[in-house]
């Protein structure tokens, strides 16, 4: 069936809910509101103010209640308006959840969802526009996923669901009205598998949430010049799936990483690292990079173009490497 | 104390230099800092200062002569020592010198230092062989370069010491090409196939980014080096433009386009028959090749789907019969086109084919005349080849290979019977044709020439 990023989402949701009562949904304006960017559809009808709660804008506080009710056998989903605003929770999910099961010697687990997005949509300015994944991944501790389809969101949501552990489950605003084909009925996407989205023979070009949707409109725009690029969809940032991407490179010998996020210390710096420790002798060329600029996102359209990668320089760093 | 004289690398991109002067004879007292000779390098002339002191007892590089960077050009000793390690024991050198790399990259970076080679730093490498070894190696520190070009096993034509063993075999090969340029670099990939497939990646002019050898450049040695193994002799003609063009076109349609091939056998008897009959009728000499482009013109009407091009994304579906017919000449082979083939009469077909075959004797073609076709055709039958294999002509999906009409033994019913046969082949592109559908070509073709009568009153 053909759903949007949201409605997968919606349905993720929903059938966990309907599947165990322990899973109940909390954040800011998830119930009567229907979510701020409407995930929450049709929820606090379905499961009642119990398991759809509304709270005040208290980042900390929401987040550190659904770690306590998670230590004590429930499982929260704790949507973040957006991954801006869990900047607030940090202390909770860094010192807490991520933390709590190492420290109680395995006694107490978190299993717990923190879903948002990140990532800019349009002019909401160098607040509100960040790509924090690499914060998460650095954390040990935190299981951290990125989906781009619709069919990805849902099974791997229904995963994150019911990890034991604290999943940090990032979306995006402009991912939510992309649509996609969904596999009907039941099924779930194991965490730490990534998925090659387009086969090709010359270069790799690695990606996850919307940076996927661009490198799949590139490899289109290459093919055109007689390049063809394999994607490869990261899915899980942590644990990352090295031996997919070690597999592809092995075979095009070139591989480009997409990242929104800032350059310095971000994802693609350990992309590569991995890869270069695993599969150096496979590299026919440097790894390259594409990433946003290392800038508070600029509010002015023309400057924020300017600070997210674009099919442009990813067609120039795919030729850097040929 | 022995000192080896070499031809110093005074710049960086000085692979060789020449010997413009001696300044000193052979039995002349040097002393260390003495002018030796005068040298040429890519960009100046400069004097070479001796390092040693003693005298000169040995000159190995006529003046003029043009000598490799590090290549050995003298030898400095006391009066009676011996000097025959130095001149011809440059393999024991070699080997001591290879223990010891990072001594001598670092002081070839800069000016040469004299002292430098005597001073105690020196390599672990010291060894005990390289002890026992009389020479000095000053000038080899001074002047030798990075590991890649081997500096002291390029001996010029001079030289008249043995070459070095192993590895260095390869020096003399290598230094043409990498003449003025840098060391190489390879990527890991690259690298790793070259170890692998025991490539020599050091005389390869990269072609990735920057110069960087990548995979692609290896494969291509690799694809090369049998070719350059057995050079024979042999005298270089200049292509003429048809030569190139036959080859820049069989290599883009052999290359790329999938072929496959049918054979068909053809009773000719009939066909022959009516060759002679239209002899007499018209009284003119009637080739059998216009009956059998009649033949195919009537079988590609009746089976379209063989007027085809492969258009990339499309199948190219030709709406006229254009047929080229090979036309071989003193130096090379070319097709002119027979126009909307299915719309002819014999009669006019034949026209046709005996002017554009004029015109292709007399070399009066026209381009138009000779692009465009959408099959053709190819007879050796005049050369007495029984059956052959044609390359195709892109965009063409096909082609007809004719081979001779014979006399040939054949079972009919259960008798031994001489016939008339012609065997053919179709060279189709697979990427717009399959087997069966050739197949079905071929079947009408062969029903048509069986039963000529079909050239003249065509079938609806």
């Amino acid at each position: 069936m053909n759903l949007s990023y949201r409605e997968a989402l919606n349905q993720a949701m929903r059938e966990e809910m309907q599947r165990d009562d322990r899973v109940f949904l909390i954040g800011e304006e998830v119930g009567y509101y229907q979510g701020a960017f409407k995930v929450s559809k049709g929820f606090v009808e379905e499961f009642g103010t119990e398991r759809v709660r509304d709270t005040p804008i208290t980042e900390a506080g929401f987040t550190g209640l659904a770690i306590g009710a998670a230590m004590t056998g429930l499982r929260p989903i704790v949507e973040l308006m957006t991954f801006n605003f869990g900047i607030l929770a940090l202390d909770q999910i860094v010192n807490n959840a991520a933390k709590i099961r190492y420290m109680s010697g395995g006694q107490i687990s978190v299993p717990m969802v923190i879903r948002g997005p990140g990532s800019a949509a349009h002019q909401l300015a160098a607040q509100h526009s960040q790509s924090l994944e690499a914060w998460f991944c650095h954390v040990p501790g935190l299981k951290v996923i990125a989906p781009a389809t619709p069919h990805d969101a849902k099974g791997l949501l229904k995963t994150a669901i019911r990890d034991d552990n604290p999943v940090i489950f990032i979306e995006a605003q402009l991912l939510y009205g992309t649509k996609g084909e969904v596999q009907e009925g039941e099924y779930t996407i194991p965490i730490g598998k990534a998925e090659i989205k387009r086969e090709g023979q010359d270069v790799t070009i690695a990606a996850y949430s919307k940076m996927l949707l661009l490198a799949l409109e590139t490899a289109a725009d290459l093919e055109q010049d007689g390049i063809d690029a394999e994607v490869v969809d990261l899915r899980t940032l942590k644990p990352l799936d090295v031996d997919t991407l070690v597999q592809s490179v092995k075979k095009t010998g070139r591989l480009v990483i997409v990242e929104e996020g800032w350059r310095f210390a971000g994802l693609g710096a350990q992309i590569a690292e991995s890869v270069y420790s695993t599969a150096f002798d496979a590299l026919d060329g440097p790894i390259v990079r594409v990433t946003g600029e290392d800038v508070p996102m600029p509010y002015a359209r023309p400057l924020e173009d300017l600070a997210i990668p674009d099919r442009a320089r990813i067609i120039q760093a795919v030729k850097q490497v040929l | 104390m022995i000192t080896r004289v070499v031809m110093p690398k005074l710049t960086d991109t000085m692979e060789q230099g020449v010997l413009v002067e001696w300044k000193k004879r052979e039995g002349d007292a040097i002393d260390a800092g003495d002018v030796l000779a005068e040298i040429e390098t890519d960009k100046a002339v400069m004097d070479l200062e001796s390092f040693g002191s003693g005298t000169l007892r040995r000159i190995l590089a006529s003046e003029g002569e043009t000598v490799d960077a590090g290549a050995l050009i003298a030898v400095i000793a006391e009066e009676g020592e011996d000097i025959d390690a130095a001149l011809s024991g440059s393999q024991q050198f070699e080997k001591s010198k290879s223990v010891k790399p990072q001594a001598d990259e670092k002081s070839q970076e800069k000016t040469p230092e004299p002292q430098k080679a005597q001073s105690p730093e020196k390599p672990e490498a010291k060894s005990e062989e390289n002890q026992k070894e009389p020479s000095s190696d000053k000038p080899q520190a001074k002047t030798s370069e990075s590991k890649p070009s081997k500096p002291a096993a390029k001996v010029t034509s001079a030289e008249k010491s043995p070459e070095q063993p192993g590895k260095k075999t390869q020096a003399p090969a290598e230094k043409e090409e990498t003449e003025q340029s840098p060391p190489p670099i390879i990527s890991p990939r690259a690298r790793a196939l070259a170890e692998k497939s025991e490539v020599d990646w050091t005389t390869i002019r990269g072609s990735g980014p920057g110069g960087r050898i990548v995979e692609r450049d290896i494969l291509e040695a690799l694809n090369s080096e049998t070719s350059t193994e057995r050079k024979q002799e042999a005298v270089e003609k200049p292509l003429s433009q048809m030569r190139k063009a036959i080859a820049r076109i069989t290599t883009e349609s052999k290359g790329p386009v999938p072929h496959f091939y049918l054979m068909i056998d053809i009773g000719m008897r009939e066909a022959e028959k009516l060759q002679t009959q239209l002899e007499k009728t018209t009284k003119k000499p009637v080739s059998l090749t216009v009956l059998i482009l009649k033949a195919v013109a009537e079988a590609l009407r009746r089976h379209p789907e063989i007027n085809v091009s492969y258009a990339g994304e499309s199948l190219r579906q030709h709406r006229t019969i254009d047929i080229g017919i090979a036309v071989a000449l003193e130096d090379g082979l070319i097709t002119p086109v027979v126009r909307n083939c299915g719309k002819k009469s014999i009669g006019v077909l034949a026209q046709d084919m005996h002017r554009l075959i004029e015109r292709t004797k007399n070399r009066q073609l026209t381009p138009e005349e000779y692009t465009g076709a959408t099959f053709s055709i190819s007879n050796l039958g005049m050369y007495d080849i029984e059956n052959f294999i044609a390359v195709l002509m892109p965009p063409q999906a096909a082609s007809l290979a004719v081979g001779a009409v014979q006399t040939v033994p054949v079972i009919k019913g259960r008798k031994l019977k001489a016939d008339r046969r012609m065997k053919v082949t179709l060279s189709c592109d697979h990427r717009v044709l399959d087997g069966a559908q050739g197949a079905r070509f071929l079947k009408t073709l062969k029903e048509v020439l069986e039963n000529p009568l079909e050239l003249i009153i065509p079938k609806q």
